[in-house]
């Protein structure tokens, strides 16, 4: 079933087309990625989907339901956004507190299972970004929600920050069964909880599907290896036409017989990778 | 959407701007500050003049204090969360876009108006002062308040901006009330082309019962028009908080 379903879906601004007709859907239990660049589209796609913006025209269902006003969506699910949108001057405890005496959820267990005794009685602008990411998440499970929607919740996260972000994300979709569909462009934290990704750029959909059909739609068997010995290792291996990108050197075939190569020629292998996300999004976005 | 979901959402938005100590103020200062009734209250025939004089906005403390507080609810609590995003949170909430809105205007705009008109008649009834002039004083009042509060509101809704918003409700006021209440002067003082007022009444429709109070025998040439201003107002009023709602409705965040 999908969770989210958007066909030809346009908006524009003052006669600027932003989304040039999306289609797209995320399945139900996926943890999908909503990637792409600076001003591609995502965070107005979100706010559509938040029914926060209104579509100009096309298709947009969640959980079968068009988002625009919709209080009963409201109750399936939550929004993250890159900042607590909450009254600043309200304590951790008022904001969860008002927001469980609409919801009803386990507040007592969530603030026991996060450890949030000791922040309930700070204001909401004397959080940390990385507290305030972890106070929205827990926010948005007071609903028990179906879908959790997150607007590049790490942006303003540090490394750690994120890291344990994404360690909660996919806890919560193993735990929960929650579906996650989570815009970003921090794209090397993000690959490792997807399992999905639907990739924009100017307003439009470029690739989608699970995380590993995009890669391989991409790169197909190009591989990227970092050795001790550079140029040695080009002269190794000159047959599989390498290309030098950045420290790495990047070949076109099967890992095993690439390695077994350098092995043989006692060239030090120190890292090896197959197609990143990060190679995904510049491919796709030109860059 | 539930009931008592749409109750706690109400509760949420009152608690946010009625906590301590906001009505532990206000109350006490609106029954304090009809102390101009009976320091006003010379008897004989200065006790209408006196009762319009106390009654005047400005000088009446408790109907200051009772827009003020419309003013900052309206402005600086649903006007802010429009403007700095956390509208958000609220939109978030299973209650719908109108719901919302009237929930907040009850609390913005109704909740003071309701705690000016209960001090209000609760200090006359005590001091057995509730008769035809303060009922119409009463009026007038309550007519001006939602003008003034739409006016507020329209600007809030239109601008998203604090700062704007006050100054331009204020200015606009401002004149109109200035510019009524000079016109009306002119045209009572003057004592011919009453009709104008008419058109001027509503502006500020304290000269023409202060003209009353002072001259009784103006009565029948005054009141009429003075109702006149009272409905213009209140259709003003509608007009500017229909508008604010239809837009508030399709605003997008």
């Amino acid at each position: 079933m999908d969770v989210i379903f958007a066909r030809g879906l346009i908006k524009s601004f003052r006669g600027k087309l932003v989304l040039k007709g999306l289609t797209f859907s995320v399945k139900k239990g996926s943890i999908t990625g909503f990637v792409g660049p600076n001003g591609a589209g995502k965070t107005t796609t979100i706010k559509i989907l938040s029914g926060l913006l209104r579509k100009d025209k096309g298709e947009i269902y969640i959980l079968g339901e068009d988002p625009w006003d919709n209080p009963r969506l409201r109750k399936k699910v939550s929004v993250i956004f890159t900042k607590l949108p909450y009254p600043s001057n309200d304590t951790v405890r008022e904001y969860l507190e008002d927001l469980n005496s609409v919801f009803h959820g386990d507040l007592a267990r969530l603030i026991k299972e996060f450890n949030l005794q000791d922040h309930m009685r700070k204001r909401v602008s004397q959080l940390s970004s990385g507290q305030a990411q972890k106070i929205q998440l827990i926010a948005s499970l007071l609903k028990n929600p179906e879908l959790v929607i997150a607007d590049e919740p790490t942006a303003n996260l540090d490394p750690q920050a994120r890291i344990e972000f994404y360690d909660m994300v996919k806890a919560l979709a193993r735990d929960y069964g929650v579906t996650f569909f989570i815009s970003s462009h921090i794209l090397s934290e993000l690959e490792r909880v997807i399992d999905h990704v639907v990739f924009i750029d100017d307003g439009m959909i470029k690739a989608l599907g699970e995380l590993s059909h995009v890669e391989s739609m991409v790169k197909g068997e190009e591989i990227l290896i970092l050795v001790r010995d550079k140029e040695r290792a080009l002269q190794v291996l000159k047959d599989f036409n390498p290309v030098v990108d950045g420290p790495y050197i990047k070949v076109r075939n099967e890992m095993r017989k690439v390695i077994d190569i350098l092995d043989d020629n006692h060239v030090e292998v120190l890292s090896v990778r197959k197609v990143s996300l990060d190679d995904v999004f510049r491919k796709l976005s030109g860059v | 959407m539930t009931s008592s979901e749409s109750f706690q959402v109400f509760k949420i938005l009152f608690k946010e701007r009625y906590k301590d100590p906001t009505l532990q103020m206000i109350l006490p200062t609106m029954l304090v500050g009809y102390v101009f009734i009976p320091s006003f209250l010379i008897r004989g025939n200065f006790l209408n003049y006196a009762l319009v004089l106390a009654n005047i906005p400005v000088i009446s403390i408790p109907e200051t204090v009772a827009v003020a507080l419309a003013l900052r609810n309206i402005v600086f609590v649903f006007g802010d969360h429009m403007n700095s995003g956390s509208i958000i949170s609220f939109l978030m909430m299973p209650v719908k876009r109108r719901a919302f809105f009237f929930m907040s205007y009850f609390n913005d705009v109704i909740v003071p108006y309701l705690l000016w008109l209960g001090t209000y008649f609760w200090y006359l009834y005590e001091l057995s002062l509730i008769n035809n002039l303060t009922l119409f004083m009463g009026l007038i009042y309550t007519a001006g308040y939602f003008f003034s509060t739409s006016v507020i509101l329209f600007y809030t809704v239109l601008l998203r901006t604090n700062g704007a918003a006050t100054l331009a409700s204020m200015f606009t006021l401002g004149s109109i009330f200035i510019v009524g209440g000079i016109g009306n002067y002119e045209i009572i003082i003057g004592g011919t082309n009453y009709n104008s007022l008419n058109i001027t009444s509503f502006m500020n429709v304290y000269p023409l019962i202060l003209a009353y109070s002072i001259n009784p025998s103006t009565y029948f040439r005054v009141t009429p028009y003075a109702i006149t201003g009272v409905w213009v107002d209140f259709i003003l009023a509608l007009v500017l908080f229909l508008i604010s709602y239809l837009k508030f409705r399709v605003m997008e965040f």
